[in-house]
């Protein structure tokens, strides 16, 4: 049986969206493929107690982070720590991780035994749109920032390899960028002023660690 | 801040007015304490050169680079 373990942390606009859009994608995926159970963890639940004993307990395969990160770290409801590299990162040994946060992809993603990480080694950046916050599936300036980036864990659902799914998040971002850069986009220069430099960033700043840290494989 | 970093007055013009550019309805966020900023106040980061303001620069300078190497 394979478990799956999903942080939905929602005390600001970034990590409400980024939990917003995962449940949206990433459990209808899982439902799709005959992915059950899910273990999520959500909101005020988001700690480092329960994703301890969450782990611990059920052995998921697929550990995916929703939150802000450090280089070091990972966190939770209001930026708990979860995960700190040489406390408890153990508890991302041999599991497949995906981390939507900040930094994490720069030591932590490097530095631990994960079977596979893929994560940001840089600030992660997410534009909105002031009118859209209290829908962010209707979200257009957050819409491309989400599927290029949630295009990892949802090709890892899917059954690809690590490297697939980061190469699939990578064309995704890429697609993107051509989407508003073609001759005839459909999209506002003011509009391409602001989405175009956050999914360059983003797809720049976005790392796949694996290998190197399991020696096993 | 080594030489390679350091911030120019023409990038934090460019950037400024590339921010001037963007919707009226935009907010960007990196999920700093400063939460999700308008166009106004991130021009305010840049031009105060707070660690945000920097960030933003190093991103949109960054972005802006990459055509010069393609």
């Amino acid at each position: 049986m394979i478990f799956i373990l999903i942080t939905l942390p929602d005390h600001d606009d970034l990590t409400r969206y980024a939990s917003v859009w995962s449940e949206k994608i990433l459990l209808s995926t899982a439902e799709r493929v005959g992915i059950k159970p899910i273990i999520i963890s959500k909101g005020k639940n988001v700690t480092k107690s329960q994703i301890t004993e969450n782990i611990k307990s059920k052995n998921p395969k697929f550990l995916f982070f929703n939150g802000h990160g450090s280089p070091t770290s990972i966190g939770g409801y209001n930026n708990e720590e979860l995960i700190v590299l040489g406390e408890n990162d153990y508890l991302l040994n041999d599991k497949i991780v995906h981390v939507l946060a900040c930094d994490a992809g720069k030591t932590l993603g490097k530095e631990c035994k994960s079977k596979a990480f893929i994560g940001y080694v840089g600030k992660f950046w997410l534009c909105m749109d002031r009118f859209s916050l209290s829908r962010p599936l209707e979200d257009k300036f957050a819409t491309p920032v989400m599927l290029s980036a949630l295009e990892a864990p949802n090709q890892l659902l899917k059954g690809k390899r690590p490297k697939e799914a980061f190469e699939t998040s990578q064309k995704t971002y890429d697609k993107w960028i051509d989407e508003y850069t073609h001759s005839e986009s459909k999209y506002t220069t003011a509009e391409l002023q602001l989405v175009m430099p956050v999914l360059f960033i983003n797809k720049l700043l976005q790392v796949l660690h694996e290998e190197q840290n399991n020696s096993a494989n | 801040m080594t030489k390679e970093e350091q911030i120019t007055r023409d990038e934090i013009d460019i950037v400024i007015a590339r921010l001037r550019a963007i919707p009226e309805n935009a907010l960007i966020t990196i999920g700093t304490p400063e939460g999700s900023l308008s166009k106004e106040q991130l021009i305010e980061e840049v031009k105060n050169l707070t660690p945000l303001g920097k960030e933003i620069i190093r991103m949109q300078m960054s972005y802006l680079r990459s055509f010069k190497k393609s």
